[in-house]
């Protein structure tokens, strides 16, 4: 099923001072597959997510993406064209009601919007953007609370408006950091249903720590540690791999549900 | 006050601010009113700023001073015709926002704050010395309009009108700008810039248009004072009256239009008659902004609107 | 020419010696603390206070207004600045502009607003390179580079310095081992102020003292702090003569320019050096 080649990463590199938090890390991703990654707290998963995204500069390396070279890329340009991730810590626009922050991914979105003077002058309420919003709402299951001022969101319902955000998008490659932590059990299932539902529709990669629940969503488990990308392949091969099982369990068991 | 008050005020604003400007008019004197108006202006051009986009600036005195001085100049060199010199004015904000916008606006918190002022500061000399021999240095430079379209602007109630004509259009303006996808953007930079170019904008982009529609707007409100006052010197954009504007922001309540409103009135209203009372004015400023800083952050519109949608809470439970 | 470079290296010595406060509270708060520019102004006011009880002295007198800004620079911090911990950035601005415009009132309340000029505590002048030179100044610049100096052991090589330089450069690191960083940075904040009002002192002499003079020493201060780098110690010392120069030698041609040039400069720096604050 997979497709081509949508995003790749070449030697990739990124030290904080003495620390190699990413180290040389050669990635592939196919359009429409789903992918995890996983490893210990400090592995550089997220480092290395950060980099494929633009919010800094690798040291050295190259990012591919749709047969780009988009390493000098900005962020927002990346996204533009079709790169959307979430973030480890829920990050949404707490001062705003729900349904607001939902809008300009909204405007993004919609081709029909890309007119400057509507951006600026135009009313950002229109029904028909208020229904796309809501439809988006629905899907992640918050849609009752399109009317609330974000701050006073559980935890939970705020990582459900982080991925409605992602999705209004219309993300060709969707990047999730860590989707599942901080969540009670029955959020966890919510949000497992939605992410089996979108592996059809677009291309995922999802940062894990809870390796039990990825086995069963993603086709190709890659892990890192110490910022090297040590091996990758099926998800249950990984998980009977000896040194997978060292670097992972055997540096901290309890790592599960943090 | 209910929220449905607020809807109704939120929808008639126009309205609601001709009424109210026409009727302080015979109590405060016309031309006290019409200072009045064209400091709402200014403080309506500031809080797109600091309001909504969050970038405190502690130099906004200069773009207002741009506008007084461009319109004059205009009228001494090119036309005294006083449209002539409003559209010299907006295209000369316009073009200083443009110009300082790209380094300004790369920056935030206290650099942003400082550059501005430092700016204001380069501003205030050249206006004092270094341009001297068209600004007329201290002494300042006076101005004179024709009369266009029987509109005679050494007329008080001329300007008082074409005044409040023009805060209504800004008004009506920043209600656009403000309660569009783009105002809801600059909310977002506000609050997050990172996390808003992560929804695919390249915030640099509308940082500056939103720099330069202020700078624009400020030096429009600069162009109003000189067709009032007909002259103009470098102590009208003195680095330290910037905390005039600050104070008006923070007293109405930051980050909506009618904060700014109220927030100018009351800037003015306290400015021009409690001097006359109280001698340590700068220790009262003072005093007054520690108060608005620790305790009453949302400003005047905020603790209204507040109090309604407290009310309405109440009533829902 | 060897008076122009003197009277930069002075100058820029004074701009130095304010700006380490202005330069630390940047780094520790992310926030330009205008009241520093009341502290610099009431160590000169009170070098004037006190000048007539030490029968004109001006050693004595300067020590008691350095110490004497202490309790003023504690109250700062304990009611103001330490309140804003968790507050945005602008309002932090806000509330020590405040106290500027407060501190600024008292001044004229009790001295008036009229400058009183101070004459050269030294009179006497040194030869150099066949240019008479105040040795007044010449001991500014060799204080600060004094200062320089001890600042830069106190931060490189004891505990407290230590932890310091760790906090600023990351609060949060530091906080979860269990220090209190609080403490430190009052202590900072208090020396900060101290060292503002040495400043104080040191430029009355060459300037005049009026209740304004701390405004005008301040943004050209920020311009240094700015242009060395937020919160870097060796940035503010280069960039406090790097701008001192500047000053003097925009001053020798057209002197109302040196101001409005050390501005200008700030704004090239900023233009090509990238900004995160
Ligand atoms: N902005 C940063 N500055 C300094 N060090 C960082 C920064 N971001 C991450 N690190 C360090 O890089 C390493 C990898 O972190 P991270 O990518 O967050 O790991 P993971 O997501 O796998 O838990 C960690 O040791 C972390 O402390
Ligand atoms: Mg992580």
């Amino acid at each position: 099923m997979p497709g081509d080649m949508i995003l790749e990463s070449r030697e990739v590199s990124k030290s904080f001072g003495e620390l190699t938090a990413v180290d040389s890390v050669d990635y592939q991703l196919r359009e429409g597959e789903s992918a995890g990654i996983i490893g210990p707290n400090g592995a550089g998963k997220t480092t290395f997510f950060n980099i494929l995204t633009g919010l800094f500069p690798p040291n050295s390396g190259t990012i591919l993406f749709r047969g780009r070279n988009v390493t000098k890329m900005s962020a927002d340009q990346r996204v533009r064209m079709g790169m959307v991730r979430t973030f480890q810590l829920v990050s949404v626009f707490d001062t705003l009601p729900v349904l607001d922050n939902l809008i300009l991914a909204v405007v993004r979105a919609d081709t029909k919007n890309r007119n400057v003077i509507r951006f600026i002058l135009g009313s950002s309420h229109t029904s028909q953007m208020e229904k796309v919003c809501m439809d988006t709402l629905e899907m992640v299951g918050i849609a009752d609370k399109s009317r609330v001022l974000t701050s006073d969101l559980s935890y939970g319902d705020k990582r459900k408006l982080e991925i409605a955000l992602a999705l209004a998008l219309k993300p060709r490659v969707l990047l999730l950091d860590e989707p599942l932590a901080g969540l009670s059990d029955p959020e966890i299932a919510d949000i497992m249903e939605l992410m089996n539902s979108l592996k059809d529709r677009l291309t995922l990669v999802i940062i894990e720590h809870k390796i039990s629940q990825l086995t069963g969503l993603v086709s190709r488990l890659s892990v890192m540690h110490e910022g090297r990308l040590i091996t990758e392949g099926d998800p249950d091969d990984i998980l009977r791999d000896p040194v997978v099982r060292r670097v992972y369990w055997g540096e901290d068991d309890s790592s599960d549900d943090t | 006050m209910k929220r449905s008050t607020i809807r109704t005020l939120e929808k008639f604003n126009l309205p609601i601010v001709a009424a109210g400007f026409l009727l302080l008019a015979p109590v405060l004197t016309v031309q006290r009113t019409t200072d009045f108006i064209i400091f709402c202006i200014f403080v309506l051009a500031y809080d797109l700023l600091y309001g909504y986009m969050g970038r405190l600036s502690f130099g906004h005195m200069l773009y207002l001073g741009v506008g007084a001085y461009a319109a004059a100049l205009c009228a001494e060199h090119i036309s005294a015709n006083p449209f002539i010199a409003i559209l010299t004015a907006l295209l000369s904000g316009a073009a200083v926002g443009l110009l300082l916008g790209p380094i300004i606006v790369r920056t935030t918190g206290a650099c942003f704050a400082l550059i501005n002022l430092a700016f204001n500061q380069v501003g205030f000399f050249l206006a004092l010395i270094a341009l001297a021999e068209w600004t007329g240095g201290e002494d300042g430079m006076a101005a004179f309009f024709d009369t266009v379209w029987m509109l005679n602007f050494d007329n008080r109630y001329v300007v008082f009108g074409f005044s409040l004509f023009c805060l209504l259009l800004v008004v009506f303006l920043m209600r656009r700008l403000t309660g569009s996808p783009f105002g809801i953007l600059l909310r977002m930079i506000k609050e997050n810039e990172t996390r808003a170019q992560f929804l695919g904008y390249n915030t640099y982009k509308y940082k500056l248009l939103a720099f330069v529609i202020s700078t624009t707007v400020a030096a429009f409100a600069g162009a109003l004072t000189i067709l009032n006052y007909t002259y103009v010197t470098p102590s009208f954009i003195d680095t330290t009256r910037n905390v005039e504007v600050i104070f008006a922001s923070l007293i109405g309540g930051a980050g909506s239009v009618f904060g700014a409103l109220l927030g100018g009135m009351s800037y003015m209203a306290i400015s021009n008659y409690l001097p006359n009372y109280i001698q340590r004015w700068e220790m009262f400023l003072g005093i007054a902004l520690l108060l608005l800083v620790f305790r009453f952050q949302t400003g005047i519109w905020g603790f209204v609107v507040a109090r309604v949608s407290g009310t309405d809470a109440e009533k829902d439970q | 020419m060897i008076s122009t470079i003197a009277y930069g290296l002075t100058i820029g010595g004074i701009f130095y010696i304010i700006s380490i406060g202005l330069s630390l509270t940047f780094g520790t708060m992310r926030i330009v603390n205008f009241a520093h520019a009341f502290i610099y102004m009431a160590g000169a006011y009170v070098l004037i206070a006190v000048m007539p009880v030490f029968k004109g002295l001006f050693i004595p007198a300067a020590i008691v207004a350095v110490i004497s800004v202490i309790p003023i620079g504690y109250v700062i911090e304990r009611f103001i600045i330490r309140r804003l911990y968790g507050e945005s950035i602008d309002l932090a601005i806000i509330a020590t502009y405040a106290v500027l415009l407060i501190g600024v009132d008292i001044t004229k309340w009790i001295w008036g607003a009229t400058p009183i000029p101070l004459s050269d505590p030294v009179r006497k002048s040194l030869p150099v390179l066949g240019v008479d030179l105040p040795v007044y100044r010449l001991i500014i610049i060799g204080l600060s580079v004094l200062i320089f100096l001890c600042l830069e052991i106190f931060f490189r090589k004891t505990l407290v310095g230590k932890i310091i330089v760790a906090g600023l450069e990351d609060r949060e690191a530091v906080a979860s081992l269990g220090i209190n960083l609080e403490k430190y940075f009052s202590m900072v904040f208090i020396l900060g102020s101290c060292l503002a009002a040495l400043g104080g002192v040191l430029y009355a002499p060459i300037t005049t003292v009026h209740p304004y003079m701390g405004f005008q020493v301040l943004l050209l201060c920020f311009a240094v702090v700015i242009v060395g780098g937020l919160g870097s110690m060796r940035g503010t010392f280069v960039a406090a003569f790097a701008l001192g120069m500047v000053m003097s030698v925009t001053g020798r041609f057209w002197g109302p320019a040196a101001e409005a040039m050390v501005f200008m400069v700030m704004a090239v720096v900023l233009i090509f050096k990238p900004v995160e604050v």
